[in-house]
């Protein structure tokens, strides 16, 4: 009985049907159709003003009404569960694609905007400094070296990334441009907790990309000596680890 | 424990700054428990921040006490290990109910108020207290609809949830008042029943009235005269701790500082005359 109640609201809600509920409610002016519609409003508005704040650029692009319009049709398709609100917008990059075209500038927008919300909510892990691993080194102790949870890749064909940089840092909306080829960035969150971004080459995204999907240090160096003799491997990876912990991208879970 | 002649008020983003570089003589915050469930992001530095200089009670909106869902550990996990980073004097939540089949409204939709309802939530609640390892304040939401089969009123449905499960009471004086002028009721009628022993808590907000003269718990304005009245007169049936909730159109730090100390100049007023 309780559970069929709590359906025949959330019919309401979602689909704006008060046929199953209406018998359970008190049949008087109380229970007029505004009062039903402060719920259906503040539920709507909840919802897609939360993905306003997740994606506060890509909002303003596609510009409000319309945005609102696609986040409707969006909870439709893919209604709030679980308790936090944070995971939301999880799959509103993917239902935007299926909307307009996997390299539509808005899509890549989107990929974005979700993927700086998972860096701002990643485990605050702290930062391995050079000084710790010159301490570490110097004491002979060692170092478990591994990736700050927060790093994740960014790969554009348009100027995505500068645009939300300007917009979010100064309000800025420079114009949409195509880049002549994709380019990749590493971002992360730093100790400001300030979005980082790093313009890296093929290699490096291919070498940090390895590590965040779950090789170790160990498994790339082995997978590095296969082309490389050891020690060249060992000179590399250390040269890479140097590179890596000066930016920021490291901790050490020892 | 808090003094109950001390105003507190709700943490939001927006003052995080304020607080952390100027510590305003605030008495106490009120964290919204499910902003900072997240293990990651800023959100548990602010807090380890600002735990220095305020006292701190935990106030959810994702328990779901009434859900015919069972209840979700994981998000009772999440809080536990909140309540033992924050030390808070106390953690509260609503008497009501959020979603059911998995899906949630992120809204706090009222529950029926009958026997069987009644030792549904009592069953629950104690589970949550055994789990938290502490009794629960629960909160009077705002509704905007009866249900024909309720066979309790609200303070008899509380002071038996109080009784059964040994938790206590926060009373919403704005929700109080949204209430009883929604549903015609004088608010003499409104305080009549109310289990008073059981109050724990107070929270005021702002509200707004639409064009035909519904009442919204809006939480986007500042107090009315006629819910800082009604405040006063709870608080000389029960003295405890005030809340002052805002959720939206944000003013200053400083304009609700005001708030607080206008509220507490009347508090002392009255108790004096």
């Amino acid at each position: 009985m309780l559970k069929d109640m709590q359906r025949a609201w959330k019919k309401h809600l979602c689909e704006g049907d008060d046929t199953d509920l209406a018998p359970y409610l008190e049949n008087d002016s109380l229970n007029s159709k505004e009062r039903l519609s402060v719920y259906q409003n503040a539920y709507w508005v909840r919802l897609v003003n939360t993905l306003i704040h997740d994606f506060p650029l890509l909002a303003l692009e596609m510009g409000n009404n319309t945005f609102k319009e696609m986040a409707a049709a969006y909870l439709k398709t893919h209604e709030p569960s679980g308790f936090s609100l944070h995971h939301l917008g999880e799959h509103l990059p993917r239902y935007l694609s299926a909307q307009l075209k996997e390299n539509h500038p808005l899509v890549e927008m989107a990929h974005l905007e979700r993927m700086i919300h998972l860096i701002r909510l990643a485990d605050n892990q702290p930062i391995l400094s050079m000084s710790h691993i010159k301490e570490r080194l110097a004491q002979g102790e060692p170092l478990l070296l591994k990736i700050h949870a927060s790093v994740r890749f960014f790969s554009g064909q348009y100027n995505t990334l500068e645009r939300w940089q300007a917009f979010s840092e100064q309000c800025l909306r420079p114009k949409l441009e195509t880049l002549s080829e994709r380019k990749h960035h590493v971002l992360w969150r730093g100790n400001n907790h300030q979005v980082n971004a790093w313009l890296v080459n093929d290699e490096t995204h291919h070498d940090l990309s390895a590590l965040v999907t779950g090789k170790s240090l160990q498994e790339w160096c082995d997978s590095s000596s296969e082309t490389l003799s050891l020690d060249a491997a060992i000179n590399r990876l250390v040269n890479k680890v140097f590179l890596w912990a000066e930016k920021g991208l490291l901790v050490d879970e020892r | 424990m808090i003094p109950v002649n001390q105003i507190g008020l709700g943490l939001r983003p927006a003052y995080y700054a304020d607080l952390i570089h100027e510590k305003p003589a605030i008495d106490w915050l009120e964290i919204v428990s499910d902003d900072f469930l997240s293990v990651g992001g800023m959100g548990p530095l602010i807090l380890e921040r600002l735990r220095l200089d305020y006292p701190m009670v935990m106030h959810g909106v994702g328990l779901s006490l009434g859900s015919a869902d069972p209840l979700c550990w994981d998000y009772l996990h999440a809080l536990k290990r909140l309540q033992d980073q924050v030390q808070p004097e106390w953690v509260s939540d609503h008497i009501c109910w959020t979603g059911v089949d998995g899906w949630s409204s992120h809204d706090l939709l009222p529950m029926p108020r009958t026997e069987k309802t009644l030792a549904y939530l009592a069953s629950r609640i104690h589970v949550v207290q055994a789990f938290l390892n502490r009794p629960l304040v629960l909160e009077n939401i705002t509704a905007y609809v009866d249900y024909a089969g309720n066979t309790l009123s609200e303070w008899e449905f509380m002071s038996c949830l109080a009784k059964k499960t040994g938790c206590s009471f926060l009373l919403d004086v704005n929700n109080l008042y949204v209430n009883a002028r929604n549903r015609d009721e004088t608010l003499e009628q409104a305080l009549k029943n109310c289990p008073w022993e059981y109050v724990a808590q107070y929270h005021v907000a702002g509200h707004e009235e639409t064009d035909s003269g519904l009442l919204l718990d809006t939480h986007r304005s500042s107090l009315s005269e006629s819910v800082s009245a009604l405040m006063a007169t709870c608080w000389q049936h029960k003295p405890a701790p005030i809340l002052l909730e805002r959720d939206d159109h944000l003013p200053p730090l400083s304009e609700l500082e005001q708030e607080m100390q206008s509220l507490k100049a009347r508090l002392k007023e009255e108790d004096h005359a």
